[in-house]
């Protein structure tokens, strides 16, 4: 041998590797499921994996788009009116201002076959409730404070004080079987049984979840069989894997993926973009500022061509007309810049440096959203210096833990109302305890009586009231409420619901 | 030859306590993760209660010192974010990116130890202009750029590769060829000096005029000799994929390796898992070194450690 | 062996002794032959420039965006004709982001290798001269850093104090010091029992200037030659960190800031991710070459090596 054969030795080598590995790829492109199997299993794809199963631990969206399915709640809300409706519960009635009655349904078994009965309900109350258990939901219920069986069938829930939305609450209570809980508490970690119309069959971490579905299922069958959920965190990614068929289903798709999707189907959502403004000190102090914000910013144009048109204007509150407070009679602030610029030179603004906080990459288009405002508040003559913080640090500024620390002018923040009544809002923007506040007191005794009015009709006035106010002395800039975007195969027929929850059960193929 | 493997220990043990007390230390005195775990709307109270709960009110060595004992006995706490072991958590993706990186390593090495060869037998041809061009621009383009340009290619637009994901062989394809990228033109470029060197060498020439067969001489003697130098940037590369590109290469393909467990552990700030991870890794990489340390005499038997 | 022994001694005595733009004349004339190096460097001034000139030399406001003209494609594709190189997702152009942005991969990349570098000299001269136990310190000191992940700290950093540009020069240059220290001292070495530092210890002249005004002096130009290839290599971890969201945080924009930005839309929109991606490959691989280059021409010894 010499140098000339070495040479050509190891060029076949490289050449026949590279033949090789590249050869491979002409090969058929990768394909979907085949047609028979695709009848009865669907392919979902959801930005990250879940966390933990444990839902009463977790505020987890991702594991709440599997778990959902697996696990259900004394009371639900209607898919397509958001009205607060039984579930696990039959009657649900007030005996006096702290207890309520409720009545279990029969006959319902969970899927580890235990019958589900009233030693759950109050097992599943008092573990979410308790201390030690550390719940990071735990807030929804703080009014809850205690669960006593009455019957087989029946309970009692006893509150710390008048609670109206104890019933929405309920809504987020999900009910776990205590034998099994008591037995192996860990499983609930990957492997929740709940009496919900479909059974984990399998979690390969980092890979896939699968769901079979629960043939002793209470409720109508029902269509899908097995649903496996795959975990895309990039959404361009997501949006490639429905368009090449790898998967039926892709939540969280972008308004500029829309013409390139085999199907979409839109739901109101429930978040609501809004901007904090500082009325407790500084620039943003003087009422006329906070108003001339208001009149500054074109949510319109922001909606169309940030959203593609796929999100609505909030109607001068960040509330939708099913949430209890809605106000009617409130309609969003115009845009104006000429009275912007007016109000802005009527109260005095001298060019002081508005300090604009916000966050990137945690919903939809917000670090867009972001600039674009700002951009508009320049138009109108603000000086605006923007901050954007790494999630956890804007979240330290928006809840602040010392509460004397000094509020941002404005902060950036979307806004979604769980339980779809207006004190959670305001508990949380407007009280001056609330975690995220800095408004003066002004609002907060009409808050704390409308928290606990039992009445609903007062109640709903006085939410009104309190509407009408801040629509003057405005807490925040509100901004507009995103529609979600879901992109599914041309065969999959499923209307998004408009509490994002994602309910496998109301899915069919054509 | 005692000491030499008492020496080698220490010091691992001191880079891998270095590099958890650092994270340690730079995690629990800035920072605030309570915020994330909780819900938008937690009270000032929750905040507080879940603060105390953490540990995270007392002081920075009264933490360490929970800490320390902890690991002690192998136990990293509890992941914030997950709810299991963090060890558990943090050793489970790491497999995956192992064998990524590994496959990696094979196809660097398979073309560029042949590359590297021809390209000192035949210095200033045409071919190694190509390939010194071709492992300079391996070295130059942004690994996760790279990655996203044949995503676009390969899989948007020739739908030849799945985008994302675990699966069948297709699933492999595209990111580990992309990391592979960097470390190639490395070795090749290593492979090359270190073969010119020795090609340069008597013994060489000594073994040529003797007519032993070139193949022989190439790749028993001479590559044999470089073989050091070729195994240690290897083995750099290696560790260099699994402590930094894959963590990139992750995020573009959506892969769960142990990079993408990091970014989502420091976005979540969960610090026992990130102090649990920053162990692993380091540990790999430590074992990596000494593993290579070990190989010497494989080539050079003459190497003694002291 | 004496015969290059002699011609080193001699070649470096001579070279203290030639006036200094001889030197560049040489250098200059090396170039020149070498075209490759050429081209790097004058693409590397450009965009040096260009960086500078940024305000001047952008035809729109890399921060302003029109809503209305949003990921719209280059002139050449068919877009708008004002914006050549396309527009993104918020309507800001991206020629002028990229003159920005390549300020800043810039900034980063040299005031971060300017600490590392400092830092790292320092050690290394003094660990050299030193010697000892201070250079066993340092060494081990350099030795158990280089173990450590690298990107992994550089993102804890991060994380923990907050991205910020200067934050991110910390995290960076905290990494970047070790190999600086490491030639420093091998450096000092081969220098350190020469006989011009001898005469020199023997007049009395204190250490730190022997440092200083003897020592750095000649082995300067490799050093320069590190520097650059360590710019590089800082170019692109930066565009990496803020590829993941980590470094340079909107509305600055940096090459790999775009790239990270523009990822969600690319399939429909290559312009968002191509060119940043070519500008930071381009700038890493100009600044490679240049330093290889480097290597070779300051030193006489190496001019005879192939490649």
């Amino acid at each position: 041998m010499n140098k000339k054969s070495l040479s050509i030795f190891l060029f076949t080598l490289v050449v026949s590797t590279s033949l090789v590995l590249s050869g491979c790829g002409t090969a058929a492109p990768n394909t979907p499921n085949p047609t028979a199997a695709k009848k009865d299993t669907i392919s979902i794809a959801i930005p990250s994996e879940p966390s933990t199963m444990d839902v009463q631990f977790a505020d987890d969206g991702n594991m709440r788009a599997v778990a959902d399915n697996v696990t259900e709640s004394l009371m639900t809300l209607d898919g397509k009116t958001m009205k607060v409706i039984p579930e696990l519960a039959t009657e649900i009635s007030r005996i006096d201002n702290t207890t309520w009655d409720v009545k279990l349904r029969p006959d319902v078994t969970f899927q580890n076959g235990n019958p589900f009965t009233a030693d759950d309900v109050v097992y599943s109350i008092k573990r979410i409730i308790d201390p030690n258990f550390k719940s990071n939901i735990a807030g929804f219920f703080a009014t809850f404070k205690d669960a006593q069986k009455v019957g087989d069938l029946e309970v009692h829930i006893i509150t710390s004080g008048p609670d109206p939305s104890m019933p929405t609450r309920l809504t987020m209570l999900n009910i776990l079987n205590q034998k099994e809980m008591i037995a192996t508490p860990d499983k609930i970690k990957t492997a929740i049984s709940g009496t919900g119309p479909y059974k984990i069959a399998s979690w390969a971490k980092g890979q896939s979840i699968v769901l079979e579905r629960n043939d002793n299922y209470w409720g109508p069958k029902p269509s899908i069989k097995t649903v496996k959920y795959r975990f895309i965190e990039e959404d361009a990614t997501r949006a490639a894997a429905l368009k090449n068929g790898e998967i039926d289903f892709a939540t969280n798709m972008l308004p500029e993926y829309v013409s390139t999707l085999p199907q979409v189907q839109t739901a109101e959502g429930l978040e609501f973009s809004l901007i904090r403004m500082n009325a407790v000190s500084g620039v943003m102090k003087d009422q006329k500022i906070r108003q001339a914000a208001s009149y500054a910013i074109n949510w319109d144009a922001i909606s169309k061509s940030l959203y593609s048109g796929y999100a609505s204007i909030a109607p001068g509150q960040v509330f939708k007309p099913s949430y209890i407070g809605f106000n009617k009679n409130l309609k969003a602030y115009p845009f104006d810049l000429a009275k912007a610029k007016q109000l802005l030179a009527e109260s005095g603004y001298k060019g002081e440096t508005i300090t604009f906080v916000g966050e990137q990459g945690r919903w939809l288009k917000d670090g867009e959203q972001e600039q674009a405002i700002a951009q508009m508040l320049r138009d109108a003559g603000f000086k605006v210096d923007v901050k954007i913080l790494a999630f956890s640090q804007w979240l330290g500024v928006l809840f602040p833990q010392d509460p004397t620390t000094t509020p941002p002018d404005m902060i950036f923040t979307f806004h979604s109302n769980d339980i779809y009544d207006a004190d959670r809002s305001y508990s949380t923007y407007v009280l001056t305890t609330g975690s995220a506040s800095s408004y003066p007191k002004t609002l907060d005794a009409q808050i704390i009586a409308a928290r606990t009015e039992l009445d609903t009709v007062k109640r709903q006035q006085m939410y009104e009231a309190i509407g009408q106010t801040l629509y003057d002395n405005p807490a925040w800039i509100n901004g507009i409420n995103i529609k979600d975007i879901d992109g599914m195969g041309k065969d999959v027929v499923y209307q998004p619901r408009e509490d994002m929850k994602l309910m496998v059960s109301e899915m069919s193929f054509k | 030859m005692a000491t030499y493997i008492l020496k080698t220990l220490l010091k691992a043990l001191v880079v891998v306590l270095g590099v958890s007390l650092l994270v340690f230390v730079l995690t629990r005195s800035i920072g605030n993760p309570v915020n994330i775990m909780l819900p938008l709307g937690a009270s000032m109270a929750e905040r507080a209660n879940l603060t105390h709960q953490l540990g995270l009110d007392k002081s920075v060595l009264a933490q360490l010192w929970d800490f320390a004992s902890g690991v002690v006995r192998g136990n990293f706490g509890e992941s914030w974010w997950q709810q299991e072991s963090a060890m558990t958590v943090a050793l489970r993706p790491l497999p995956f990116t192992l064998e990524l990186s590994g496959i990696a390593l094979v196809i660097s090495l398979v073309f560029a130890i042949p590359l590297g060869i021809l390209s000192a037998l035949k210095p200033r041809s045409l071919l190694d202009k190509l390939t010194s061009t071709s492992s300079m621009f391996g070295i130059c383009v942004p690994n996760f750029w790279l990655g996203l340009m044949l995503i676009l290619i390969f899989s948007n637009l020739l739908h030849w590769f799945p985008t994302s994901g675990t699966g069948g062989w297709r699933y492999w394809v595209l990111p580990s060829v992309t990391l592979a990228v960097l470390p190639l033109g490395r070795i090749t470029q290593i492979v090359r000096t270190a073969m010119l060197e020795q090609l340069r060498e008597l013994y060489v020439v000594t073994a040529r005029s003797k007519g032993l067969p070139e193949f022989w001489v190439v790749t028993r003697h001479a590559l044999k000799n470089a073989g050091i130098q070729i195994v240690t940037m290897s083995g750099w590369e290696l560790g260099r994929m699994i402590a930094g590109y894959a963590i990139a290469i992750e995020s573009v393909f959506g892969l769960p390796g142990i990079g993408s467990l990091i970014v989502d552990a420091i976005g979540q700030q969960d610090y026992p898992l990130i102090q649990a991870i920053t162990f692993v890794i380091a540990i790999c990489i430590v074992v990596l070194n000494i593993l290579i340390d070990l190989s010497y005499p494989l080539f050079n038997p003459r190497i003694k450690f002291k | 062996m004496s015969k290059s022994i002699a011609a080193v001694t001699e070649s470096i005595d001579l070279r203290d002794s030639r006036p200094r733009f001889y030197e560049l004349r040489r250098l200059a004339k090396k170039m020149i032959k070498d075209r490759l190096a050429l081209y790097a460097l004058i693409f590397l001034l450009l965009i040096f420039f260009s960086a500078i000139l940024a305000s001047v030399i952008s035809p729109h406001d890399p921060t302003t965006g029109d809503l209305w003209s949003r990921l719209q494609p280059p002139s050449l594709a068919g877009g708008y004709s004002g914006h050549l190189l396309g527009t993104d997702q918020l309507g800001r152009d991206i020629l002028s982001r990229l003159f920005y942005g390549g300020r800043v991969s810039l900034r980063i990349g040299f005031i971060t290798v300017i600490f590392s570098s400092f830092v790292g000299i320092f050690l290394g001269l003094l660990a050299g001269y030193a010697g000892g136990k201070t250079d066993t310190i340092i060494m081990g000191l350099v030795d158990i850093q280089f173990a450590f992940p690298g990107m992994l700290v550089a993102l804890v950093f991060v994380m923990v104090l907050g991205p910020s540009e200067l934050h991110l020069i910390y995290a960076l240059a905290f990494n970047g010091w070790m190999v600086f220290a490491r030639m420093a001292r091998s450096l000092v070495l081969t220098f350190r029992d020469g006989p011009l530092i001898e005469a020199a210890k023997a007049i009395g002249v204190k250490p730190l200037k022997i440092m200083i005004r003897h020592i750095l002096p000649n082995i300067f130009a490799s050093l320069m030659t590190l520097f650059v290839l360590e710019v590089a290599r800082i170019i692109g971890a930066e565009a990496m960190m803020s590829f993941l969201g980590y470094g340079i945080q909107p509305p600055l924009s940096s090459w790999g800031l775009m790239i990270g930005e523009g990822r969600k839309y690319f399939p429909m929109a290559w312009w968002l991710i191509v060119y940043p991606g070519i500008m930071i490959a381009a700038t890493v691989l100009a600044l490679n070459i240049f330093s290889n280059w480097l290597t070779t021409a300051i030193d006489p010894l190496q001019k005879g090596q192939s490649g």
